[in-house]
């Protein structure tokens, strides 16, 4: 049964995170994010997930740590904004790379100087070419469905590609506005179950993350992540089309800015 | 050797062997080869020790040689080698069917 609820946009995240249940989140606090990692944090000390949570140093740790539970083979979530995000670059592009489908709710906010907590996109712009995917999301609502969408898409044989949900800093973040959430049991359905291609925890199977990669092999692994994004306008329809069906929404791949 | 085309790789340049590092001969990259010379060497392996490569051969229990398949020619044998019984030298001296 669906129920309607007042949340901020942030509030909307944590929500959806507690009902992904991730194996692993390593996150940093950071305005206007805080607030997502600040609920998530009281799912988690109140037993309420069986996520372990990482609090690390600084973003380039909690991508690091990301990066290295996914290739463990965990399910893995985290949150950001703005120098957050930028303090993640070089470890951002490795996620991509290594093909580990990290969601990452990201709060966008003014890159400094000047210092500003608020909106501008310029923080995940500066992501554009890092080889995840971005969905943008208006309303507490989008930030909802698009975190659970995400997963689907993220996971999906045929991309297993990171994904940022990208919610607007304060405007979207710190609104309060009706939300319907989904009973658990159904976003629970509806990401399955995680089956992770490589895990390192696969201790049978020994494997190597991260080799040198050069003039020999480096294009090709490029051409499968290439090829893996080329993917994906079809199977975020296909992920759209599904989640339409449980909530009655649509979540078109492009939206006009003035609705008709 | 024939290289595979992307379709046949494991995805992200994950290995699914272990210890296929040997494959990689990376002796190509060396500028300058360690020459050793058994008639000063006293086995102490030092040399070895110090070896960042594992390219020190050995055989009965004594110093046998260098490995030029791995030796990437970074020196420190040579340096740390007690009796000068390693000598550095350029690349160059050693190629084939050039001049």
């Amino acid at each position: 049964m669906k129920k309607r609820v007042p949340l901020t946009g942030n509030a909307a995240a944590a929500e959806a995170m507690r009902q992904i249940n991730p194996d692993v989140v390593a996150a940093y606090p950071i305005t206007p994010q805080t607030e997502i990692m600040m609920t998530f944090a009281e799912f988690v000390a109140d037993g309420l997930v069986d996520t372990e949570l990482v609090t690390v140093e600084s973003e380039h740790s909690a991508m690091s740590a990301c990066v290295g539970a996914a290739a463990a083979g965990a399910r893995v979530m985290t949150a950001t904004s703005a120098q957050g995000l930028a303090l993640m670059h070089e470890v951002v592009y490795i996620a991509s790379a290594l093909r580990l489908p990290i969601v990452m709710c990201v709060v966008n906010r003014a890159l400094s100087a000047p210092i500003n907590i608020h909106c501008d996109h310029a923080d995940t712009m500066a992501e554009r070419d890092s080889g995840w995917i971005q969905i943008y999301s208006e309303t507490a609502q989008e930030v909802y469905d698009h975190t659970i969408l995400a997963l689907k898409l993220a996971e999906h044989e045929d991309v297993r590609l990171p994904v940022m949900v990208c919610q607007d800093g304060f405007i979207t973040s710190h609104g309060v506005e009706p939300v319907e959430v989904l009973d658990d049991d159904v976003v629970k359905n509806f990401i399955g179950e995680f089956k992770p291609w490589y895990p390192l925890l696969d201790t049978d199977n020994p494997k190597t993350y991260g080799a040198l990669d050069l003039f020999d092999y480096y294009f090709e692994h490029k051409r499968q992540q290439f090829e893996a994004m080329k993917n994906v306008p079809r199977v975020y329809e296909e992920a759209a089309k599904e989640l339409s069906k449980i909530t009655g929404r649509q979540y078109p791949k492009v939206e006009g800015v003035f609705p008709r | 050797m024939s290289l595979k085309g992307w379709r046949d790789l494991p995805p992200a340049g994950v290995i699914l062997e272990a210890g296929n590092a040997s494959k990689y001969k990376t002796g190509t990259w060396r500028s300058i080869r360690p020459v050793w010379d058994v008639s000063k060497c006293i086995s102490c392996f030092m040399c070895w020790l110090h070896c960042p490569d594992g390219s020190i051969l050995v055989k009965d229990g004594k110093v046998a040689g260098i490995n030029y398949d791995y030796c990437k020619g970074c020196g420190v044998c040579a340096s740390i080698c007690p009796k000068s019984a390693i000598e550095m030298k350029p690349e160059s001296l050693f190629e084939e069917g050039e001049k």
